[in-house]
């Protein structure tokens, strides 16, 4: 069985130059549906899930793969064997932007340049120099947060309370709902997005890479956005002028209009 | 009269999707300490802890744009005195005459901690289940996999094999002489021979090579993508990491018998580990401490 199809990859579109569209935490391909009408006409674009994420299969889940980047990166890197990708562009959102780091640093022929929507090298406070935005005790918060959700959108206890794998029927019941996904799955992704810090990566890096930042943004602050700026050789930084995490679902023209241009100054 | 929203004993909030505060009702002054009147025209952000914020941005706002709703969600508000408050809330987009979104919220503290004793559980369960788990599959002496728990990686490795067209070695290794060392040094001098071979295999034993004590004297593995020479080579390594293990001035050895299914092959485990088997009491015939080969024309000496 191609991997992929463990990855829900979805191709729109057609045209000399692909570009692969990697989703952020929390939710799925979905994410992309705003942006995506403005490069389909004239290229070929890749959609894909993370295993666990969306539509992909959570067979293949384990937590300890998953459990820091490098595992969803490999998710990557799959797509990219199965359909044979050299010198894609990479659009990434948030946690994405990092995955497509260490992806590009694993395999950099698979890549000709990146555009990473609100990236941040590491969300967690790292005193007295970094600040990240976040310290463990949010981290936590947030962990029981989905939890809280997860069993109220189920609004099934038998599994939650007996600590039982979660039987298809469930599964299935939650994959209709857009951003839901396994509490388990969704908690080690959130854990590994948290827990990650790649700073020390950003100076290795060997793509030319369009750093779309918010003005306004909880998960990555301007600071944020500017030390990556600053550590990424070969990076420019765009900052649109918006609030919150999601550029490329609230701002898609906007986004549209400064990737295009990126990739004509970067053909 | 009061207005009939400052009366509602839950939060009504109206904000845009540019996440500016519209309207806000008493709620937020009664219950959360909050001035309701600067509300209006503040962030969101401003009555969110951070995980909320996380949590409105990665959940909320996207299933906000993608579907317009958001159903019986819970996070944490942050109080005029900065402690969080935990709220259930319905959130509604309407896109006409302005696009805004509405906020019905109500106060979830007891629910909380209700979650909080079932996730709680939940975890108590499966780190319980885990432990079981890890116990049901481990041989107590040795620390190594058991019966079951070999036959169940076996089994996955013969599948495996099946679809990556691979061969497969199966081996089984006998003490030799195991009962005498029970018969004349007691069986805690037994024991530690169990234990400490055990920790030899293990030792020797690489990724994609499985090894087990069945029971008794009794060890087994399974080598993935491993032909007769692969399976020769780790049987010699036995051998050899033997020679180090001395228990009451006694020598240990082992007696191995090995079978292969090349790939394509279509035996299943139980007739390879018959087979295995009597390879094993080839070895045991031919003087112990060797091992031998299980071929279709009978068992033949390793090398």
């Amino acid at each position: 069985m191609p991997r992929t199809e463990n990855n829900n990859v979805t191709i729109l579109g057609s045209g000399p130059q692909t570009i692969v569209m990697a989703h952020g935490f929390g939710c799925d391909q979905n994410m992309w549906r705003f942006l995506t009408p403005y490069f389909v006409p004239d290229h070929r674009v890749v959609l894909f899930d993370y295993t666990g994420c969306g539509k992909a299969a959570t067979t293949r889940f384990n937590v300890q793969k998953y459990s820091t980047l490098d595992g969803y990166a490999q998710d990557l890197l799959d797509v990219c064997a199965d359909l044979d990708l050299r010198d894609a562009i990479l659009v990434s959102h948030s946690v994405s932007t990092m995955i497509g780091l260490v992806a590009g640093l694993q395999d950099p022929s698979r890549f000709h340049s990146m555009a990473m929507v609100c990236p941040s090298p590491c969300l967690m406070n790292q005193p007295p120099d970094y600040h990240g935005g976040f310290d463990r005790a949010d981290l936590e918060e947030l962990l029981a947060m989905m939890d809280q959700n997860y069993i109220g959108w189920a609004n099934y206890l038998g599994p939650v309370v007996t600590g039982l794998p979660n039987g298809t029927d469930l599964a299935a019941e939650l994959s209709g709902s857009f951003c839901s996904t396994d509490p388990i799955i969704a908690k080690t992704f959130a854990r590994a997005a948290f827990m990650a810090d790649l700073r020390h990566l950003l100076p290795r890096a060997r793509h030319p890479t369009l750093l779309l930042q918010s003005a306004t943004d909880a998960l990555a602050s301007q600071a944020v956005g500017e030390y990556t700026h600053a550590h990424l050789p070969d990076s420019q930084l765009a900052v649109v002028d918006a609030t919150g995490h999601c550029l490329h679902m609230t701002h898609p023209a906007e986004v549209a209009r400064l990737i295009r241009a990126f990739m004509a100054a970067r053909p | 009269m009061i207005p009939p929203l400052d009366m509602l004993p839950g939060g009504v909030l109206v904000t845009t999707l540019g996440r500016e505060v519209r309207f806000a009702n008493a709620f937020f002054r009664t219950d959360l300490g909050l001035d309701d009147t600067a509300l209006v025209g503040a962030q969101i952000e401003t009555l969110l802890t951070p995980a909320s914020r996380v949590f409105y941005d990665t959940y909320l706002h996207p299933l906000l744009l993608n579907e317009g709703r958001c159903d019986e969600v819970q996070f944490n508000l942050i109080s005029g005195s900065g402690t969080p408050v935990p709220v259930v809330a319905c959130l509604r987009r309407a896109d006409a005459p302005e696009t805004l979104v509405f906020w019905c919220i109500m106060r979830a503290d007891n629910r909380n901690k209700m979650y909080e004793e079932l996730v709680k559980a939940q975890e108590d369960v499966n780190s319980h289940a885990r432990r079981m788990q890890d116990l049901a599959a481990t041989d107590s002496l040795t620390g190594m996999p058991n019966r079951r728990e070999f036959e169940r990686q076996a089994r996955r490795d013969l599948r495996s094999a099946d679809r990556a067209g691979h061969s497969i070695a199966l081996l089984m290794i006998d003490i030799d002489h195991f009962k005498s060392f029970n018969d004349n040094h007691g069986h805690a001098a037994g024991d530690e021979v169990l234990r400490r071979f055990g920790a030899t295999l293990m030792a020797v034993s690489r990724k994609g090579e499985t090894v087990a004590r069945l029971g008794g004297e009794e060890f087994a593995c399974c080598l993935y993508d491993a032909d007769q020479a692969g399976a020769a080579a780790f049987a010699r390594r036995v051998h050899d990491s033997l020679r180090a293990l001395v228990v009451e001035q006694r020598s240990v050895t082992v007696s191995i018998g090995i079978t292969i299914r090349p790939a394509g092959g279509t035996r299943d485990l139980v007739a390879l580990l018959k087979l295995a088997d009597v390879a094993l009491y080839a070895a045991k015939s031919a003087g112990r401490n060797c091992t031998m080969h299980h071929s279709d024309t009978g068992p033949t000496p390793c090398t």
